[in-house]
Formats: C-alpha cells, structure tokens, sequence
C-alpha cells in the first residue's frame, strides 16, 4: 500500500500489499456496488485516486482459501477515457497509477436486461488480457420480462466463465466468492474480442444469438409510470411535490432530533461544570470537548436523513428522473441534470451536497457545482439570518398581506440561489470551461431499493463525514474555545456574576484581540470589533455567531441576544454613540452572510472531494471578495435609501 | 428512405442509425458506440423534454436520457 | 460470428449464428483464408457443421495474428453470404 493512493492512511482499513486484487467492472446500475457489498460486507475502505476527484472503494473479500482485496472500479460505460476522471480507471487497469498495484483479474458485472449494450464493455475488458470472469445480474427481471438467455452458452460463446448473480437472495454470491481463489484457474478467450467497434457490434450480436438470448419487454410499469413522472407539466408538479417532501422530512424530523441532542448536551456540560468545577479543566470539559462534540453532533441527524433519502430515490431510479427534468435548467448554468441533487442537498447543508456531486460525470461539471454550492441558503445560515432579519424589520411588520420578515427572509434565499447559478455559470465559462465528456444518463427501471443497501450507502457518507468533516469541526470548536477563554481574568472577575464574567474575559480575550485587529478591514462595513468577534467564532460554523453575539453582550439568554443588540452603540471612534445595528450595517452584515465561505467543515469537504488545496483556496478568496464588495455595496445602498 | 438526425426526429417515432457523424471527435464517437449508439441498431424516441431539453431514448434494450447537442452527432434513417 | 475454443489450443472455431451453414465449404475455400494457410499463419481451415474451424500455424500465437485471422474469416463469410458476419440480427439471408 502507498500513500499515494489513500489520502488517509489506516493500515487496519486499507488493503495490504501481497493478496490478490480483483477489480471489479461494470456500468452504472448493473448492480456491481450490490456485488462489491455482499463480497466486503462492511468492511470497504474509501479514499480518492490520486490527483483526481474519483472516490476509491476497495474491501476485503472473505474467500474459502482466505482474503483477496476487491477495488470497486467506479461504473462505466466505456474504457476508452474522454476525461482525466476516467483515464483514472484505465490507469488502474493498466497499473500506471502510482502506487495502486494492477489488480491480478477482472470481475465484469453485466446487467442481463442491458446486455445488448453492456456486452461492448466486456469485449473491452477480455482484449486486455487478464484473466477475466463475467457476472451477469439483474437475472430475475429478465425473466420475469419474457426475457431468456442460457449462461453456460454465453460462457462457452465469450470464452470465459459467467456466474449468475441474484443479489437479493444472494444467489450465486458464494460461487463468485469461490472463484475469487484462483484467477489463474479462469478460461482464457482462445481468440481475443475484436478492438474496432464495428467488428464488436457484429461480435456482441453473434455471442448473444448463441446464448439463446431475448431481450426483455420494457418495463410496462416504468413506462406508465414515466409517462406521468416524466409529463412536461405533471412531471414538474410531482417534481416539487417530492422535494417539498424531501425537505419537510429532513427539517421535520430532523430538528427535535437535533433538539434533543443538544439539550442532551447541556445537560452533560452541566454535570461536568458542578462536578468537576468552573476551573480549567472543568471549563475545558464542558465548553470545548462537549460543545466541539456538539458542533460535529449536531449536523449529523439532518446529513444523516438526508443521505439516507438520497439513496432511496436513487435506489428507486427517480434520481435520474430528476436530473432529466431539471438538466435544461442546470444547462443555464453550465452544469448538468445531476448537479441538481446536489444544490439540492446544499440547502441542507453544503458538505453532503458537495460529497453528492460524485455523480458527476464531467470533473470540471463537478468542481463548478462543489465550488458553487456553498452559495447555497444551507441550514446553518437560517439562525442567523433570524437573528438579523429581527433587528432588520420590527416583528409584525406587514406590506399589505405580506409579513415583512418573512419576505426579507425569502429574498435572502433567493439572492443565494441565484447567486450559486451564476458564480456556477461564470464558473464554467471562465476556469472551469470546456469538456469533452458528454451528458448522458441511464433512465433504469423502477426498483425498489434493498433496505441493506440504502442503509450501507447512506452509512458510508456518514461515516466519512463524521471521520473527514467532524474531526475539522471539532478541531475548530476547540481552537475557537481556547481564542475565546483566555487569557484568563480570574482576579478581574472577583466578585461579578458568571454572565458578567463571562463577558469580561471574552472581551479581553485572544478572539477580542483578533478581532480589534481585523476592525479596521471591516470598519468600511459598519462592523465595530464586536461583530468581529462574531465573526471570527463563526469562522467554525456560521451558527456560532449568534451564541458569540450573545456572549459578548452577556445577554441573559445568549441563544436570543437580539434585545440587547438592539440597544447597542459603537463604543469609540466617529460613530461613537451611534446605534451599531443601524438598517445599513445589519444589511451588510446579511449580505456578508450569503456569500462569506464561514465553514471550516465545508472547506474540508472540498479539500476531501477534490484531491487538493487549490479548490478550496479559490473558494474562500472568490467568496470572500464577492462577500466583502457585496456587503460594501449593500451598505451603501441602504445608506442612500435611508437617508 | 431520408437521412436525418436524431435530434431532429419527432417523439414517439423508431428510426434506424444509419452513421455516427464523421465530423464528430473520434473519442465522442467511440463513447457514443459505446452506449448503443452503433449503426444498424434502431432507436425510439420515447420522449422529449420541452424547451430543447434532454429526450430519453431506447436503444439496446434500455433507456437513455441524452441533451439535444449530441443526439444531434446520430444520423439516422426515416422512412418517406 | 464470434471465435470458441476448439477441441485444442491451436484451434479456434467461428460460431455463425444463423442457418443455413451450406455456404461454410465455400466459405473455408475463399482466397484470404487460403493466402493465411499459404504463408504459414494457418495450419488449415475446415467447414464443419455449423461453424468454420481454423487450426493456428506452428509458431504463430493467436494474440498476434487476431486482426489478421478475424479479417480474413469475415471476408470468407461475408463473401457467401452478404451481412451475415457483419450484420444485424435477423438480416442474414435465410438461403446462401
């Protein structure tokens, strides 16, 4: 094993050198993650391929003579690569990847219903001259659509040998397993496969005659199913339908989850603050280990939900139903169809929607959409915006028979959707322009998904999240802690009550320096250094600027300082006295806050997803500007309308 | 029979490939073969997005949603 | 029409997947099988029941001599019988 293959080292998870490696090939939907589950259970082992944005799989199979290393290839229809992306999987095939040994054999995963075309691929497959065995799935459908196909005749007609797979039941699992012993023990093709695709047509039509093989029906079902799904007017009110659904279930289910955790959380902080003390320590224990683990918690019920209901509609197949119906609104922007899920996922939140992105055919597609779905309204902002909004428009401010908050609200999210499609369109058309990589996409049939293999699938993100985003997160909050608590004041603060005190050292504290520093870079926005301050601690996550607010003014409820921001005056300088929460500042602060890239989490992401730090560099200087010129302009803007 | 492209047939209709546009970069021929798209083969068009959007075809067995732009690169066959 | 294993390495037959096989004798005799036999690719080229037998020449391998062999097959076949080797399913002719 080299480092060069595995972002993260973990020689527990990662497959040793000296056992034989299976690849496995297939094209998307044939089934061969299905496969690769049942052959590694849950021990696969996730990384990116060097230098590229392909998410890596490999697991551990348990064979009757022991261990071999299986590398789930990511799905195509093609070895000829038209993209770095896919050179990745001729590369690894080849063994030209730095440090990714060549796998010792070829496992072919072919759907029986897709035959026809998949068959193309394993014609590409045999003409590389390892041993190679074919696994055809999907094998219950196809008869169960009239289809036929006789696999001893298909193995004698290909040259090499063919196992019948039924993942459901688990059919033909076990003999896979087996075979997966002794790679040099597989037939070898007498007559390599044919190299020009004419010659491959005429090659896949005779080895199929041979098989005794019939296509199925179209699925009778899908199609009526479609035929509403797909309606250029139905297909669009069914379309918002699931995803007003799709949103209800995150934040309905979602939010007494998270409330819950968090009072759990308190709770904790509490007992360890009368049980171990206000000290260091105790201050430690429950503000930065128990808020740090809290910051990383409190994200996981909704990315949870959220993966979770992703793979079950892609499991269904509506995934790729969506992408159709939204791909000539994505094409505006320079993306595609399957880019929608993924600004989809960011209104949630921007790390699951950036690790949705690895649908994404085309890799400049993909960096577009990762680099622009921060812009997204995510979740986090929500708090923020509440807090702001309020000391924006008085509550119960109506123009007619619209709330005026809520319309504030809603031109906040407006202003960041829009802006994601056109940073995306600018994006494409600039840095990230150009591609050879067509847009192309498998419409399967209606299925309905394993319950096994939504939970993996959506277990697997977790994870990774947990592992990649949680620990950045974590680190943040600690980090943050430390800046906000010290130095400590303790003679200072004799004799002041714990909201006072508290008030007093984070004023004096690191974060307070901090934040006088950067005043002067934020004085043209109207922010003191306060806000700063605010700003600073929402450099972990964005939510955190309101409990720092609160902090700060040592509210008595720090979760609703909005009261005693309200009466708050800048303290020194020309505007000394002046209300510091006049319209013109909270409107650039908002606007601040729809653009600035405050996420360390999202950051990380990034950095995971896209194999290097130069994304991610460009994402927080483009977003910065913008935030900061925007704000700028806001501000002035307001001043002109209010004065 | 009349040549004619892909992109240009009407929903609905099964049309035979006669060619992949020659003008076409070999790698995006290749890929196009690749997902069925291979003379002789026929197509149907099952349904077309409106606005120009993507059309879902099937070809070999399966359906396959593909934008306008290259369904335009298929020169197929209609009878008159 | 796609090549199986024989009953031995050196041989490799060419399935065709549709009837009538009457036109495999002429098939085996066309001339760029025969130049193929002559200059020592192919030990020999036979038409059995239903498909073509070709037997690989000493010190030839497979691997190196494919294009040759899979063009030569498909200019025999195609010869007798137009669209058979090449063609779509279902428009082979039914009578060579």
């Amino acid at each position: 094993m080299s480092a060069a293959c595995h972002d993260n080292p973990a020689p527990e998870r990662g497959v040793a050198t000296g056992l034989r490696r299976i690849a496995l090939i297939g094209s998307p939907n044939a089934g061969k993650t299905t496969i690769f589950n049942q052959l590694t259970g849950l021990r696969a082992h996730t990384a990116n391929y060097p230098g590229v944005t392909v998410t890596r799989s490999e697991g551990m199979a348990h064979t009757p003579a022991g261990r071999v290393a299986v590398e789930d290839v990511p799905g195509t229809y093609s070895l000829s690569a038209m993209s770095p992306d896919e050179q990745v999987v001729v590369d690894l095939l080849d063994g030209t990847l730095p440090g990714c040994p060549t796998p010792d054999a070829l496992v072919v995963v072919l759907d029986a219903t897709t035959l026809r075309r998949s068959l193309t691929l394993a014609a590409q497959a045999m003409a590389r001259h390892q041993p190679t065995l074919v696994a055809v799935t999907m094998l219950d459908e196809h008869a169960a659509r009239g289809g036929r196909l006789d696999l001893p005749a298909l193995a004698e007609a290909l040259g090499v040998g063919v196992v019948g797979v039924i993942p459901p039941s688990g059919e033909g699992i076990d003999e896979l397993r087996a075979r997966l012993d002794r790679p040099q023990d597989w037939a070898e093709p007498p007559f390599p496969p044919p190299a020009d695709s004419e010659e491959q047509t005429a090659w896949v039509r005779s080895v199929l005659a041979a098989a005794d093989y019939h296509a199925p029906r179209p699925d009778a079902a899908t199609r009526a199913v479609d035929d509403v799904l797909l309606h250029p007017l139905w297909g669009g009110v069914v379309f918002v339908a699931v995803m007003f659904a799709f949103f209800q279930t995150i934040f309905t289910v979602a939010a007494p989850v998270q409330d819950t955790l968090q009072r759990g959380l308190g709770w904790l902080a509490e007992q360890v603050a009368d049980h171990v003390g206000h000290g260091f320590v105790g201050a430690f224990l429950s503000e930065a280990v128990i808020g740090g683990v809290g910051s990383v918690l409190v994200f996981v019920p909704q990315v949870a939900l959220l993966f979770l209901l992703i793979a079950l509609l892609e499991g269904l197949g509506y995934m790729a139903r969506a992408a159709y119906l939204m791909d000539r609104i994505m094409a505006a922007t320079g993306l595609d169809g399957r880019a929608f899920v993924a600004m989809l996922s960011s209104f949630a939140c921007a790390v699951p929607g950036i690790m949705a992105t690895r649908t994404i055919g085309s890799s400049k597609t993909r960096i577009a959409t990762i680099l622009a779905a921060p812009l997204m309204p995510c979740s986090a902002r929500l708090p923020v915006y509440v807090l702001l909004v309020g000391l924006l428009v008085p509550s119960g401010t109506r123009w007619g028979p619209v709330q005026a908050q809520g319309l504030a609200m809603f031109a906040l999210y407006v202003l960041g959707g829009l802006s994601a499609m056109v940073s995306a369109r600018v994006l494409r058309s600039t840095v990230l322009r150009g591609e050879l990589v067509p847009f192309y996409l498998e419409m399967p049939p209606y299925r309905m998904p394993r319950l096994r293999s939504v939970l993996l699938s959506s277990w697997s993100s977790v994870r990774m999240f947990l592992r990649k985003a949680g620990t950045i997160i974590f680190g943040t909050a600690v980090v943050l802690w430390a800046l906000l608590a010290f130095p400590t004041r303790d003679a200072e603060t004799v004799g002041l009550d714990q909201a006072h005190a508290s008030a007093y050292v984070l004023e004096h504290s690191y974060a307070a320096q901090l934040g006088r520093a950067i005043e002067p870079v934020f004085e043209p926005l109207g922010f003191d250094w306060r806000i700063d301050l605010g700003l600073v601690g929402a450099v972990s996550a964005r939510e955190v600027f309101v409990s720092t607010l609160g902090q700060v003014w040592a509210a008595t409820d720090p979760e609703d300082p909005s009261a005693a921001l309200a009466e708050a005056t800048y303290l020194d300088g020309p505007r000394a006295g002046e209300p510091l929460f006049s319209a013109p500042t909270v409107v650039a602060l908002l606007v601040w806050f729809v653009y600035a890239l405050q996420c360390m989490s999202t950051v990380a992401v990034m950095r995971r997803e896209t194999g290097s730090w130069r994304w991610p560099a460009l994402a927080l200087t483009y977003l910065t500007l913008i935030a900061y010129a925007a704000a700028w302009l806001a501000r002035l803007i307001t001043l002109a309308v209010t004065t | 029979m009349a040549m004619t492209r892909l992109a240009d047939v009407r929903s609905g209709a099964v049309v035979r490939i006669e060619a992949i546009d020659p003008e076409v970069a070999p790698l995006l021929r290749l890929r196009l073969t690749h997902l069925g798209f291979r003379p002789g083969e026929q197509v149907a068009v099952v349904r077309r997005a409106p606005f120009s959007g993507p059309a879902v075809y099937r070809i070999c067995d399966y359906d396959l949603c593909l934008r306008q732009e290259h369904a335009a690169h298929v020169i197929v066959g209609v009878e008159q | 029409m796609h090549p199986v294993a024989g009953p031995d390495a050196a041989t490799v037959r060419w399935v065709v997947p549709h009837e009538p096989y009457a036109f495999l004798a002429a098939a085996a005799g066309h001339g760029a099988l025969r130049e193929l036999v002559a200059d020592g690719t192919l030990a020999g080229v036979e038409a059995l029941a239903t498909c073509l037998q070709t037997r690989l020449g000493p010190e030839r391998s497979w691997a190196a001599e494919a294009d040759r062999v899979r063009a030569a097959v498909r200019a025999a076949l195609e010869a007798q019988a137009p669209g058979c080797a090449s063609g779509p399913c279902g428009s082979c002719p039914r009578s060579a």
